[in-house]
């Protein structure tokens, strides 16, 4: 029971595969011959589905650690620069109707609460756009940084937006040539099972079996392992989150309009909403929407309208590629010596880019928890589940927050989103607390949130600036620290507004000259 | 200083003259300038040295450092620039190389305060290019060179990870403080780490020499906040 764990197998690719295999590899030294083996079974045969191009801000650590160029992976992958998301026509579905949800946290944020405020002065500014510079880069679509800013390091907080094919690629070939990982290329068509129910290999077509102490599912839907093996159950999650279908296109950009927007754009529709995505050589755009609500004719129509915008009549010849999403979560993701990442363990609508973070924090969290033998697998296992179940239904509370905030009464998707049979408990007592308060660091306070209280303050105030009762402001010191702070805010949009790139300009030059690592 | 920059001829400028007499009066207010890597080691023995990014490419590059701030070139106002090391980059001035589609060609700032018809040494004799534009040409086509093996030894850096930050904390004898940062050196210690065949190679070409050089001229700091605490007082 005590064999020291060695060796991880990690059936699938893609981003998942790829992301578990090198934070696992990269942390537990295995390029030299007494650390952790990684191997990954990759099938030849199996298509990758890019799940969402926007990541984190979490993605620069994640890189950073697997010991990766921030030019090398921005030349490689297609990357631009994501500085948050701006919801159009969520609140009212008015032509001006819009919020942002920056990435940089609200001025002074660890020091005072500047909700109640700006709620009593807003000065004419939105929450976000009083509270933080972000917004208004974005607007003017303005880099994150500059050229001699080093690797990885920020003016502005920054994600990215990125071409996930390629990203996959770009991983396996880091994982392989710099963090040794062995790479099998086989299909896997079955488990060798021992008595207490672990897996001791995997069967694979092309090269017999491959065993292991710990075994990863990133093997996507089919969930060969904790599926498929284990008939752990997976949990709709549609009654709450709507969402199931998806229809994606690729733009190039019009000649002489090529800038870059450093930020997605959701823009809500009648029965779902639109992504806008800007990366360095095209865009990404497509309609996800719920087909209890509308059907896919009237969804095309939908995104050929919002396109024609852009790119005029051109909008009519394009070819939709159909997805389904299947929104849910697995009963459990580890059991015994096996543990589900990325789609495998579970998969929501990409209003917030939740997909690369979730992998990001399931690969982080394995690596850092390693069991050191089979023995504390389990306790590892059940704590895993405990946090990964927490985890998803923050991002569920979260996602859901987006639509019952909203104002509008247009369209049964809309006003059904808001029937309390369809939020989660743990939601409604959220909205209830903050009906007399803001959401503050207490309401989330586990290690690793995915979502801090600041965002749920942006969309929150975003798109209902009067939620929170008014609260009486008693205290004369804070109320002049406020308006430092709000001062403060003031003077570095206007500096940044001066210096910062464009965000086209900052990755041509990224391509050009590059970052430096210091 | 404005800049309008034309391709020299011996027609269009056989009048020419650029002043040479107290010629650097110009850089009396600037606190940096850019060096070619062949000069480093002969302008490392009267200014700090250190690599600084381009704020357009963000590449690096060797600097000489005249001031501790903005416009401030100690060295003219305690007068010793005359008999500091005056580099290429100064001393080229007011030529320029310009690209053309073919080669290089040689171009004079003719916004220049010291370009004019009456004194200094004249660029043509009878429609012939005079030794001192001759000179003036191998000059900026050495720093020309120059920039570019900067950007070999830069990389062959970088490719170790042998530059580092450095923060200079200033403190002057009135009681003021600065901070200088943006400036960045090359690492003793990863140096001291690196393959014994890169360490041959660095050998072989000067770059030992020359980042010894470097990471010596920083002394002169406490030079420029000496003069200044002098220059002050008075």
């Amino acid at each position: 029971m005590s064999k020291p764990l060695r060796h991880v197998v990690i059936v699938g690719g893609g981003s998942a595969g790829w992301i578990t295999a090198g934070s696992i590899a990269a942390m537990h030294n295995s390029a030299s011959n007494d650390g952790v083996q990684v191997t990954l079974i990759e099938s030849p045969d199996v298509n990758i589905i890019g799940v969402g191009e926007g990541t984190w801000p979490t993605m620069r650590t994640t890189l950073q650690k697997m010991g990766i160029s921030e030019t090398q992976f921005m030349r490689e992958c297609d990357v631009s620069f994501k500085q948050g998301a701006k919801f159009a026509k969520w609140v009212t579905g008015d032509e001006d109707d819009f919020y942002y949800h920056p990435l940089v946290l609200p001025e002074g944020y660890f020091e005072l609460d500047l909700y109640k405020y700006w709620q009593q002065d807003n000065r004419g500014k939105s929450f976000s756009d009083a509270v933080c510079f972000q917004e208004q880069l974005c607007e003017k679509g303005l880099a994150p940084k500059l050229i001699t800013s080093p690797e990885y390091a920020a003016v502005a907080n920054y994600a990215y937006h990125l071409d996930a094919g390629k990203f996959a690629d770009f991983l396996k070939r880091h994982c392989i040539n710099k963090l040794g990982v062995h790479y099998i290329s086989a299909h896997v068509d079955g488990v060798n099972s021992i008595d207490t129910g672990d897996i001791a290999s995997v069967i694979t077509r092309e090269h017999g079996d491959i065993g292991g102490d710990l075994f990863v599912d990133c093997t996507g839907f089919s969930a060969l392992l904790i599926g498929k093996h284990y008939n752990v159950p997976f949990i709709s999650k549609k009654d709450t989150l709507f969402i199931d279908t998806a229809l994606a296109v690729q733009i190039p950009y019009e000649e002489g309009d090529n800038d870059i927007a450093s930020h997605t754009i959701s823009t809500a529709q009648d029965s779902g909403w639109i992504w806008d995505i800007g990366l360095p050589s095209r865009r990404g755009v497509g309609h996800v929407y719920s087909s209890a609500h509308t059907d896919q004719a009237s969804a095309e129509q939908a995104l050929k309208a919002y396109l024609h915008q852009s790119i005029g009549d051109k909008s009519n010849e394009l070819n939709f590629r159909k997805i389904d999403i299947n929104p849910g979560v697995r009963e459990k993701f580890w059991v015994n010596n096996c543990v589900a990442v990325g789609m495998a363990a579970g998969f929501l609508e990409p209003l917030e880019a939740s997909a690369l973070v979730m992998i990001e924090l399931a690969a982080t969290t394995i690596s850092e928890q390693l069991p050191a033998n089979r023995q504390t697998m389990d306790i590892v296992a059940k704590q895993y589940n405990q946090r990964f179940n927490y985890n998803w239904d923050r991002i569920i509370d979260f996602l859901k927050l987006h639509y019952i905030a909203s104002k509008r009464e247009d369209t049964a998707f809309w006003r059904d989103n808001r029937d309390p049979k369809t939020i989660p408990q743990s939601l409604q007592d959220l909205m209830t607390l903050w009906q007399h308060r803001p959401p503050i660091e207490y309401d989330f306070s586990h290690k690793r949130e995915v979502f801090s209280a600041a965002s749920y303050q942006y969309v929150l105030y975003g798109m209902d600036f009067n939620f929170t009762n008014p609260s009486v402001i008693r205290n004369e010191n804070e109320t002049k620290f406020a308006q430092r702070l709000f001062k403060e805010n003031d003077k570095k949009t206007e500096q940044y507004l001066k210096a910062l790139p464009s965000n086209r300009e900052l990755i041509d030059k990224v391509v050009e000259f590059g970052f430096s690592k210091v | 200083m404005n800049i309008n920059l034309e391709k020299v001829s011996s027609q269009k400028h056989h009048q020419l003259k650029v002043a040479t007499d107290g010629r650097h009066q110009n850089n009396a207010s600037i606190h940096l300038c850019h060096l070619a890597l062949q000069e480093i080691s002969a302008a490392a023995a009267y200014y700090p040295i250190f690599l600084l990014k381009d704020s357009d490419t963000g590449q690096f590059q060797p600097v000489a450092l005249f001031g501790l701030d903005i416009d401030e070139n100690i060295y003219q106002q305690a007068n010793l620039w005359n008999k500091c090391y005056q580099p290429l980059k100064l001393t080229t001035q007011p030529f320029f190389l310009v690209n053309n589609e073919a080669a290089p060609e040689l171009a004079i700032n003719v916004s220049d305060p010291r370009v004019q018809n009456d004194v200094g040494e004249p660029l043509f004799e009878a429609s012939n290019a005079t030794v001192y534009l001759k000179q003036q040409a191998a000059s900026l086509s050495d720093l020309t060179q120059g920039f570019v093996l900067n950007n070999v030894f830069i990389n062959e850096l970088s490719k170790y990870d042998l530059i580092e930050p450095v923060e200079l904390d200033i403190a002057f004898a009135d009681g003021q403080q600065r901070q200088l940062d943006g400036l960045y050196t090359v690492n003793r210690e990863m140096l001291e780490h690196v393959d014994a065949l890169t360490q041959q190679q660095f050998e072989k070409s000067g770059y030992v020499k020359i980042i010894a050089d470097m990471l010596g001229s920083a002394n002169h700091v406490k030079v420029l906040i000496d003069l200044k605490n002098q220059l002050n007082k008075n």
